[in-house]
């Protein structure tokens, strides 16, 4: 096997799997600045084990199986923090969220049009949310809406957004 | 549960971690839903990736990883954008996916959340291990022992050391206003902070309103003022990012020992050279907190000698640990030898400073037996304690034997307040007691913390006074003014009455290094005059 071309082919698929490996560590961990660290974590054991992994064989699969080893190894870490998800947890769920996170890119896809289908008011707060990082006391104070008001908002819009995109999904897959 | 119900249960679990509201409860309950029902286990991962998806899409700058999924085609191609890829060796791939990561990162909720009133966290994050000077402004005013919880922190003068229960510790200088919003996170709102963060404690950060500094391992220094923020790396390497979480211009985004970084509120940034390890160590720094200790202990132990000396000095307890003597408490001035304390199951331990030793008194049993004869008109009793815990109905400090007439209870209740007991004379045989206690002081703020206590019993001018380090807070009228005598007593236990059933379990919780009693009435000038030179 020509050296090279399986270094070549291993960049390409780390590139291209980046957000869905994110989307799994994040997935387990439910915190940004946490999973970006586990990520940079994977990455390196990734390329250091870049041998383990064969040409031509299913990428995804293999990286998804060692950032649920660095997850683990970081909620271990973390012991004293309350994590999200306990080692228990993490191995029950990694089925489902290795599946889930396999199709973040149809998500994606899928969500770019149920966005545009939210009201203004609600595309407002979901950018205030997304794009701008701010808590729920933080919009409260921007709204001038109470923070209940905020969390009920914000739970219905993630509500809605779900079904959407999982029927959008499925409309996707038809075609 | 319904499949809807359980949606909504999940989504709200996960929306409450995210603001960093998930209690005990709730996580358990989290266990309990993902564990027993797969459907919901998949409703998990949807809302997980969902929520992976919303940031991807919406964060300001996107990623620089662009996926070929833009368009509707999820195969990867060779042909397309990738073959610039195809030329860069792996290692590029790891600097390409560590950019990625930055520009990625987004500040951590906690970056980001407006730090919420005091009643609303319960929880602490860190203890103030050591204060120097320390003077505080508006807000919590923290005792050196005590935790801290999420909040701001108003240092007007003085240093201080925090120690985060990520393991990462901090010294403040004053003036300099903080933030603390979590065991990983401080926001220096002015002034400067020095971080010395172990390997346990990667990723702490410190941000400014211009600057964010993730540690990486290291030691650095963060300064904020009016018009700019700079940060200096000794040693170890941070990540640097705007405020915002975006990059900084100019690409590399690590700063490395001996490094640093200006920016200011135009947001021009400067690379500067860090000030050499020498003029500003971690080291000196923890010098200067270890020397202040030396000095406390030095000038207490001169004015031990001083105190031997007093005439009205009943008894004095220094709870030095001697060779040879581990299980004896000398009172150092009685003729009396039945005044030394005998140690029984108290453990000897650290003091307020290093050199200093303390008591411990933990288990039911734990005592220390006096025996002090004599009468007295007037009486000040006066310690240095450290209450750990309130676990019993009453905790003695020095509790005479039994019940007898005239003869004191000097303790602290269950709710926290210091209290004398006294029996008085029997009338028409029914059994009278009087008890003068303070409003709830020990508190949780207070606990662990070392705190200065003294009782002044008056019966002359009728009065008994309770002082908590050094400042009166409750005065109160003798029901019947009769002289006291200490006889056989306990020091943070209590000896009962034979002719009880059970015996009651009150003993003292924590630790006491230093007890007076003198047959005086200490004035307020007095007992401030001792707290001040006692104080850490």
């Amino acid at each position: 096997m020509d050296d090279t071309e399986h270094q070549q082919q291993f960049v390409l698929q780390l590139t291209e799997c980046q957000n869905r490996i994110y989307a799994y560590i994040f997935s387990m961990l439910g915190d940004h600045a946490r999973a970006s660290d586990v990520l940079q974590e994977t990455n390196l054991v990734l390329w250091q084990r870049v041998k383990d992994w064969s040409l031509g064989a299913p990428f995804l699969p293999w990286a998804f199986a060692i950032a649920r080893f660095q997850v683990l190894a970081n909620t271990r870490d973390r012991s004293r923090e309350r994590c999200l998800l306990d080692s228990d947890l993490i191995e029950t769920l990694s089925q489902d969220v290795a599946a889930e996170s396999s199709r973040l890119e149809e998500t994606r896809v899928a969500l770019r049009e149920c966005l545009t289908k939210l009201t203004e008011q609600n595309r407002g707060m979901i950018q205030l949310r997304y794009e701008h990082g701010k808590s729920i006391v933080s919009i409260a104070e921007k709204l001038q809406r109470s923070e209940e008001a905020v969390k009920v908002a914000l739970l219905r819009i993630r509500r809605n957004l779900h079904a959407c995109v999982t029927k959008q999904m499925t409309l996707d897959a038809a075609e | 549960m319904s499949s809807d119900d359980t949606l909504d249960k999940l989504n709200s679990l996960l929306l409450a971690h995210q603001e960093g509201r998930l209690s005990e409860s709730e996580a358990k309950e989290l266990y309990s839903i993902l564990k027993s029902d797969p459907a919901a286990r998949r409703r998990y991962a949807e809302l997980q990736v969902l929520e992976t998806a919303l940031h991807l899409e919406l964060m300001a700058g996107g990623t620089v990883i662009q996926s070929t999924a833009t368009q509707a085609d999820f195969k990867p191609s060779r042909t397309r954008q990738w073959k610039r890829w195809m030329a860069v060796s792996a290692m590029l791939a790891i600097v390409a996916s560590t950019l990625w990561i930055l520009k990625f990162s987004k500040p951590d909720d906690a970056g980001s959340l407006v730090i919420k009133d005091q009643e609303r966290h319960l929880e602490s994050v860190a203890i103030l291990a050591d204060a120097l000077n320390a003077e505080w402004g508006e807000g919590i005013k923290p005792a050196a022992g005590s935790e801290l919880a999420p909040g701001k922190y108003v240092l007007q003068k003085g240093s201080v050391m925090i120690d985060f229960h990520s393991s990462a510790r901090m010294y403040i200088e004053g003036p300099s206003v903080i933030q603390i919003q979590s065991a990983f996170c401080v926001h220096l709102d002015e002034g400067r902070v020095r971080a010395h963060v172990p390997e346990q404690a990667r990723g702490f950060v410190v941000s400014t309103d211009r600057l964010k500094v993730i540690d990486l391992g290291t030691e650095f220094s963060v300064q904020s003022t009016n018009s700019n923020s700079t940060v200096q790396v000794f040693r170890g390497d941070v990540q640097l990012q705007k405020a915002d979480g975006s990059p900084l211009p100019g690409g590399n985004q690590t700063l490395s020992a001996g490094k640093g970084l200006s920016v200011d509120t135009q947001g021009n940034f400067q690379h500067i050279e860090a000030l050499p390890l020498e003029s500003d160590t971690f080291d000196r720094i923890q010098k200067k907190f270890g020397q202040h200790a030396q000095q406390q202990f030095q000038a207490w132990q001169k004015r031990r000698a001083d105190w031997l000396k007093r005439p009205d000095v009943i008894a004095y307890y220094d709870f030095q640990k001697r060779d040879g003597q581990e299980n004896q408490l000398p009172d150092h001035v009685s003729s009396q030898s039945s005044a030394d304390g005998a140690i029984v199951g108290a453990e000897w331990t650290t003091g307020r400073w290093t050199g200093k030793t303390a008591l411990e008194f933990k288990r039911p049993g734990d005592r220390v037996r006096i025996n002090i004869s004599g009468r007295m008109d007037r009486m000040t009793l006066a310690a240095w304690i450290r209450v750990d815990s309130l676990d019993n109905r009453l905790q003695g400090l020095l509790l005479t034997d039994g019940y007898v007439e005239g003869r004191p209870h000097w303790q602290i209740t269950s709710d926290g307040s210091l209290r004398l007991g006294i029996r008085l004379p029997d009338l028409n045989g029914r059994l009278n007691s009087s008890g003068y206690g303070t409003p709830s002081l020990f508190t949780k703020d207070r606990m662990g913390v070392w705190t200065f206590v003294s009782t002044v019993y008056d019966s002359a001018e009728k009065t008994v006074k309770h002082y908590v380090d050094g400042v009166i807070v409750s005065e109160h009228t003798l029901v019947f003014d009769q002289p006291l005598t200490i006889g056989p007593a306990d020091i943070g236990n209590w000896g009962a009455p034979f002719d009880y059933q059970q015996q009651p379990i009150r003993n003292f919780n924590g630790r006491i290094d230093e007890l007076i009693i003198l047959n005086s009435a200490s004035t307020a000038e007095d007992i401030v005059d001792l707290y001040q030179s006692g104080k850490q």
